[in-house]
C-alpha cells in the first residue's frame, strides 16, 4: 500500500494533475482540498502521511494552513507548491514547518523526490 | 497625461520579453509539448483606450484576470478569442478530457496559463524593481469581449489610469496564437515603475 497524500490546490487543474503524478509513482491520493481551511479539515479526518499545500488559495492561504496542521499534529510532514516569485513565502511556509517545496508547473521527477525525501 | 519615453517602453517590453521566455517555458512544462511566447508590441495608454484596444467587437473571447499583491498592486488580465482558447485546450492532449470552455477542468486549466503568463511577467518585473509581488487566485471569463473586457480593466482599478497592453503571440502546437496581456498597476505602484525606470512625469 502507498503512503497516503493529501494534495491541496485551488486549482482543480493542478490538483487533478498532481494527484496523477503521484497515483503513477505509487503514492496513495487519499483526498484533495481547494484551500486550506478546508484542508484542515481534511487532515484531521483522513490523517494522511503527507500533504503537498499550495501557497496563494482563497479562503486560506497556505502558510496559514500550515501552521494550524503544525499545531494539531507537530509531526505533519507537508511540502509547499510554490510559484515562480514566491521564495518570501516559500521560506514563511518551512518557517512554519513545511520540509520541503515544488515549483509550479510541477516536474514529475522533481515532485516523486520532494515527496520521497520529506516521507523519509 | 503621464508620458513615457520610448526608452522607457523599452525596458517595459524588455521586461515583457524576460517575462514571455520564462512563461514559455513553464507554459511548456505544463502542457508537456513545446510552446513559445513573443511580445511584438508593447503599448503605454489610458485606460479608455487600453479597453479600445483589447476589445473585439462582436467576438466571443477568454479573458484571466488576476490580482497582484504584495509590493506591487493592480490587475492583470490575458485575453483570446474563443478559437485560440480551445486551441490551447487541444494542446493539453489527453490530460484534459473535456475541450469544452464550459467544463470546469477545461477553465482550471485555461486559469493555469493566464496565471503562469501573468506569474512569468510579475516575477520579471519584480526583479526589475527589487520588489516582491506575487499573483492572487485567477478568475475565468467566457463572454463577447465587449461585455468584459472594460468592466474587467476598470473594476477593482478605481486608482489606475492607465494600462500597459502587451500584444503578445504563443506558438502552440504548430499554431501562432494572438492574445493581449493588460496590466492595470495601482497609482503607487505605476509611481514606483515609473521611479524606477526613470521617468519624471508629463
Amino acid at each position: 500500500m502507498g503512503k497516503k497524500i493529501l494534495v491541496v490546490d485551488d486549482a482543480a487543474f493542478m490538483r487533478m494533475m498532481l494527484s496523477d503524478h503521484l497515483t503513477k509513482a505509487g503514492f496513495e491520493v487519499v483526498g484533495q482540498a481547494e484551500n486550506g481551511a478546508v484542508a484542515i479539515i481534511k487532515y484531521k479526518e483522513l490523517r494522511p502521511d503527507m500533504v503537498t499545500m499550495d501557497i496563494t488559495m482563497p479562503e486560506m492561504d497556505g502558510i496559514q494552513a500550515v501552521k494550524e496542521i503544525k499545531k494539531f499534529d507537530p509531526a505533519a510532514r507537508i511540502v509547499m507548491c510554490s510559484a515562480m516569485g514566491q521564495q518570501q513565502m516559500v521560506m514563511e511556509a518551512i518557517q512554519a514547518g513545511a520540509r520541503d517545496f515544488i515549483v509550479k508547473p510541477f516536474d514529475v521527477t522533481r515532485v516523486v523526490q520532494a515527496v520521497t525525501k520529506a516521507l523519509s | 497625461m503621464q508620458q513615457v519615453s520610448s526608452f522607457q517602453l523599452d525596458v517595459l517590453n524588455e521586461i515583457g520579453n524576460i517575462g514571455a521566455g520564462n512563461a514559455a517555458t513553464a507554459l511548456s512544462l505544463l502542457m508537456g509539448s513545446p510552446v513559445d511566447m513573443t511580445l511584438p508590441w508593447t503599448k503605454f495608454c489610458p485606460l479608455e483606450e487600453g479597453c479600445a484596444l483589447l476589445s473585439r467587437p462582436d467576438e466571443v473571447g477568454v479573458g484571466v484576470q488576476v490580482g497582484l499583491d504584495g509590493s506591487v498592486t493592480g490587475r492583470m488580465l490575458l485575453t483570446f478569442d474563443e478559437a485560440s482558447a480551445l486551441h490551447i485546450l487541444l494542446a493539453f492532449g489527453d490530460m484534459l478530457p473535456e475541450k469544452d470552455l464550459d467544463n470546469e477542468m477545461a477553465r482550471s486549466a485555461l486559469m493555469e496559463v493566464g496565471n503562469i503568463v501573468a506569474g512569468s511577467f510579475v516575477t520579471a518585473l519584480s526583479e526589475f524593481l527589487k520588489a516582491s509581488a506575487w499573483c492572487s487566485p485567477p478568475t475565468l471569463v467566457h463572454d463577447y469581449f465587449d461585455a468584459f473586457v472594460c468592466t474587467v480593466m476598470v473594476s477593482g482599478c478605481q486608482d489606475t489610469d492607465y494600462v500597459l497592453v502587451f500584444k503578445t503571440e504563443l506558438q502552440v502546437g504548430g499554431k501562432v496564437l494572438h492574445s493581449d496581456l493588460a496590466f492595470m498597476p495601482a497609482e503607487d505602484s505605476f509611481r514606483m515603475i515609473m521611479n524606477a525606470l526613470g521617468a519624471t512625469g508629463g
